[in-house]
């Protein structure tokens, strides 16, 4: 029983106690993912320190949260496996045909980044924000929010996760930019519509034009270029985010 | 099962499995029976409400689309919930840059300070109890490690500040103290 806590146990604990770095918590998750023994030590870490959250207060969250959470489902769809447990052959595909468009290799950096883009349509005079189209990777969260503001002409993207800190620091830095990329129907290459600031929303005329080939284009992606953006005119870089535009009448 | 449900409404499980067979209409019910729980968790780790709604967010959305793969015998719905929204709080808390002022995080800690009363207070039922008994044998200032690690977010370097301690020895008292509480909790009742 003494030798029970060797260092591979002792990454497991300090990643379910949090104190580990973030590049040691991606090891630590890649390690779970491909080994089920330390998968194991980790679920069991998980239940003998829980209680300690118990020693958290309840806070309750803004009201409106639920409704927005309940919003973007609306545009993923149901859960990622059926009740049935059947192989979720459907979802997959679903997920995998609106990645597939970009010849670009997503590449390292997308695996802990690339999730989705909606591109929602802020309709004047109705307050609420209608989606007209969105894609999320397998890891399903919110990267980026486009959205169209009728009322004002501007088309926005605004993120909803912190960039990758390792981009971050790049990004900040000058070394690197993001660029945003419309792809327009039939197979057309790569249109830009701009570099996205460091951090922070970001927003653009909207021509009617624009706005026409925005609500047409197959998809809207962002991806990793040198500073000044891609020397050629079509991406270079890892694509991190991108989004699948939808019918409208969803 | 903790007491995660009132009589005659359905418990946090079934609304799992029901969310798990995409049943849309379970969601919002899981969700007020749990998102206070895991906003403040999320709240507590980042200090941030802004930050604390949108990791909210981000982990119902994971809750939802992997309903399917929470398993009972690995611990109940709401061990598996906040789970989710821990790591998503961690994560954001990870890659920002600026440690938080060590004044600021003061105040926070006093909740958890390394004194073995209060947390033992809060933990209740068998499993608890258990973990609250361990922890007590501990020294206090691994036992304050411990509990401000997983209850605020700290890493060992803000341990090390907070605690005005050389960095190794955090570790060291970490390590050994997670080493201490396996084996006394392995050992049964304490």
């Amino acid at each position: 029983m003494t030798d029970a806590y060797n260092e591979r146990e002792g990454l497991a604990a300090e990643y379910v106690l949090g104190t580990l770095e973030a590049a040691a918590r991606r090891e630590a998750e890649a390690l779970c993912a491909r080994d089920p023994e330390f998968a194991e030590l980790v679920a069991a870490w998980q239940q003998r320190l829980a209680p300690l959250a118990e020693g958290v207060q309840p806070v309750a969250p803004p009201t409106g949260l639920l409704a927005r959470i309940e919003s973007i489902l609306d545009i993923l769809g149901p859960p990622r496996a059926a009740a049935s447990m059947a192989r979720p052959l459907r979802r997959e595909r679903r997920v995998r045909t609106a990645w597939r468009f970009s010849a670009l290799s997503a590449g390292a950096i997308a695996a802990a980044l690339a999730l989705y883009i909606a591109v929602t349509e802020l309709i004047p005079q109705a307050p609420q924000t209608r989606t007209v189209a969105v894609l999320n990777q397998a890891a399903a969260t919110p990267a980026m929010m486009v959205s169209l503001d009728l009322s004002a002409d501007r088309l926005i993207v605004r993120p909803l996760v912190e960039t990758e800190t390792g981009l971050a620091r790049q990004l900040a830095a000058g070394e690197r930019a993001l660029e945003l990329w419309l792809v327009p129907p039939g197979g057309g290459a790569p249109r830009s519509l701009g570099l996205l600031p460091p951090e922070g929303e970001f927003s653009i005329a909207l021509s009617p034009q624009l706005e026409k080939d925005v609500v047409s284009a197959v998809a809207l992606a962002v991806s990793v270029e040198p500073p000044g953006g891609s020397p050629s005119g079509a991406p270079t870089g890892p694509v991190i985010y991108q989004g699948a535009v939808l019918p409208s009448a969803s | 099962m903790p007491s995660d449900s009132q009589v005659g409404a359905p418990t946090l499980e079934e609304l799992l499995g029901a969310v798990a067979a995409q049943d849309r209409s379970a969601f919002a019910p899981l969700y007020e029976a749990s998102s206070a729980k895991l906003f403040g968790v999320a709240l507590r780790i980042l200090r941030n409400r802004q930050q604390a709604e949108e990791v909210l967010q981000e982990a119902y959305i994971r809750i939802w689309r992997h309903a399917a793969d929470y398993r009972p015998e690995k611990g109940t719905p709401m061990t598996w919930m906040i789970t989710i929204a821990r790591n998503r709080a961690l994560d954001r808390r990870r890659q920002q840059k600026p440690e938080l002022p060590l004044d600021e995080a003061d105040g926070y800690a006093e909740t958890v300070d390394p004194e073995p009363s209060p947390l033992a207070q809060s933990i209740v039922g068998e499993q608890r109890r258990a973990l609250a008994a361990c922890l007590e044998k501990l020294g206090a200032e691994q036992r304050g490690c411990i509990t401000l690690a997983y209850q605020e977010g700290y890493t060992h370097g803000e341990l090390a500040a907070r605690f005005d301690t050389p960095l190794g020895t955090v570790k060291s008292w970490i390590h050994r103290g997670l080493r201490q509480l396996k084996k006394c909790l392995e050992q049964g009742t304490p």
